[in-house]
């Protein structure tokens, strides 16, 4: 969960504290995804008992989070409302409310973190308004960025996810050679994710905030202009690639390369190009050194105890061990610190001989290192599909490893 | 308009919007797997000049109202049980799947029905 997500939750948790709202609650969440978990954490942390987790998914019913256990949104009704609050942390809030409405649940909903811009389950003439004027805000926004590239074609990246934006860079040439087009001008959310454009080629890169690129997103479909693309395979709210998942398992490669572009299957990635060395390889011992990420924004972490061993197993067997760090994340115990800009970590990955992190983007952006490169996946299921993450994710030619829930572990 | 699509929205699990972009063949391989998928309640919005079978629910609107649905539907995200069929061109569809052989037609439509 990105920092200022949690922030923002953080911040709404101690709101609705405060306000006596919580106060002889039975407290319930709704979807069951990282944000979730961490509002959990932070529910617990502060002394209170969460009664269930509600989840769409029936494949989750009966799986636990820290004693909590996940059921059908159904059991709410069960539930006296005035006696219960449903606490949201996910992304399809509007359509949680509506769906928990309509089961019949009259208790109150608290919405804990804003995720998505685009959605308000009403045709009230308030939201009408409200949301016109948004889509209007976005169309000074678009015409600015029309006028700063009059040339060029507009990529617009609705998600800050480095993995994301790797796969649709290692794309996009073969689709703007399809469709014609000589330039583009990328749109990205954060400088993390433009270092991945740059990777790529010497792209025009825009870097926009969260709203200012929903916004824009908005008015550019609302112009229904010919000369901007949207390349994500679930967002915004038009697009519907992901309901293929429902029928058949899709790679997150498949996704982009067929569905987001339309390309046939057997299209070969483009390779990055402009990667750079790190001024950390000095401290590094070439090939007898490993490379840990265990943080990811939107997984799931491993318990502390599970990067120890592994920590402790390449320790022993004589290897210096690195944390890739980011922020105000802490390296693991009995590992330094290395913070590698994005066109760096190829340098740094191949320089140490392994690489060893949780599934994530950044397994995409060294996705072609010449390494060792093991991937491990927590065992839960890719969004509400019946699929586990790695049927999507798994990575041709890494070492792609599952810790299933009761701590084993299983190779794909 | 807005009306009308609140009042479906509340009688029906889905609305489907179909307007004159969305191509026959497929509209043609929608209805066909539609009438199998009995579970759920469906509405369809026609734009006027598409036909559907006689047991759909359904309701022609003129090219202006049709507009305006479109219009809407491309201001915010007002349910997720309003479907829109048309020809989208600024962003990836089930459709790029079927071309490239992921998916078939009948996959496709079930996906969409999903």
């Amino acid at each position: 969960m990105e920092a200022q997500y949690y922030r923002a939750m953080t911040e709404n948790l101690e709101e609705i504290e405060q306000a006596g709202i919580l106060e002889n609650k039975k407290i319930f969440l709704f979807g069951h995804c990282h944000a979730t978990e961490k509002l959990a954490d932070l529910l617990l942390g502060k002394g209170y008992a969460v009664s269930a987790i509600l989840d769409n998914n029936a494949v989750k019913h009966g799986n636990e989070y820290r004693g909590i256990v996940i059921q059908a949104p159904q059991e709410i009704i069960r539930e006296a409302g005035e006696d219960v609050i449903v606490c949201i942390a996910a992304r399809a809030y509007a359509a949680m409310t509506e769906q928990l409405r309509r089961l019949g649940f009259q208790g109150m909903i608290r919405k804990l973190v804003d995720y998505n811009s685009y959605a308000d389950y009403s045709l009230s003439e308030e939201t009408i308004n409200c949301m016109t004027l948004r889509r209007q805000g976005g169309e000074i926004l678009f015409s600015g960025l029309k006028k700063k590239y009059p040339d060029c074609f507009r990529i617009l990246c609705p998600f800050a996810a480095l993995g994301d934006i790797y796969i649709m860079m290692s794309y996009l040439p073969h689709f703007l050679s399809k469709r014609g087009i000589d330039k583009c001008v990328v749109g990205v959310i954060g400088n993390a994710c433009a270092q991945v454009v740059r990777l790529f080629g010497f792209y025009p890169v825009e870097v926009l905030s969260q709203k200012d690129m929903d916004e824009m997103i908005q008015a550019a479909l609302y112009e229904q202009d010919a000369d901007t693309y949207i390349p994500h395979q679930d967002r915004p709210y038009v697009v519907k690639l992901s309901n293929a998942l429902y029928i058949k398992p899709i790679t997150l490669e498949q996704m982009y390369c067929c569905g987001v572009f339309g390309l046939p299957a057997d299209t070969k990635p483009c390779e990055p190009v402009n990667f750079s060395d790190s001024a950390d390889l000095d401290r590094i011992r070439d090939g007898k050194a490993v490379i840990f990420s265990p943080y990811a924004k939107s997984v799931t972490s491993f318990p502390e105890a599970v990067w120890e061993q592994i920590v402790a197993c390449c320790t022993d067997r004589g290897y210096q061990c690195f944390t890739n760090v980011a922020g105000e994340e802490k390296p693991l115990p009995g590992t330094e610190a290395i913070s590698p800009r994005i066109a760096e970590m190829k340098s740094v990955v191949e320089r140490a001989g392994t690489f060893v992190g949780i599934r994530s983007g950044l397994c995409d952006v060294i996705r072609s290192v010449n390494a060792r490169k093991i991937a491990l996946y927590p065992d839960y299921n890719y969004s509400d599909t019946k699929w586990k993450a790695i049927d999507i994710y798994a990575l041709a030619g890494w070492e792609n490893i599952v810790r299933k829930e009761d701590g084993t572990w299983e190779r794909r | 308009m807005y009306g009308l699509i609140q009042d479906l929205l509340l009688k029906y699990d889905k609305v489907f919007f179909v307007t004159k972009l969305f191509p026959q063949k497929e509209w043609d391989c929608f209805c066909s797997e539609f009438s199998k998928w009995t579970n759920r309640k469906a509405f369809f919005l026609l734009e006027e000049g598409i036909a559907c079978p006689n047991n759909f629910h359904s309701f022609v609107i003129s090219h202006k109202e049709a507009e305006e649905c479109y219009k809407l539907y491309l201001t915010y995200e007002f349910s997720n049980r309003f479907i829109t069929l048309a020809d989208f061109k600024q962003y990836g569809t089930l459709f790029h799947y079927i071309e490239t052989g992921i998916l078939t037609e009948e996959e496709a439509i079930r996906a969409m029905l999903a």
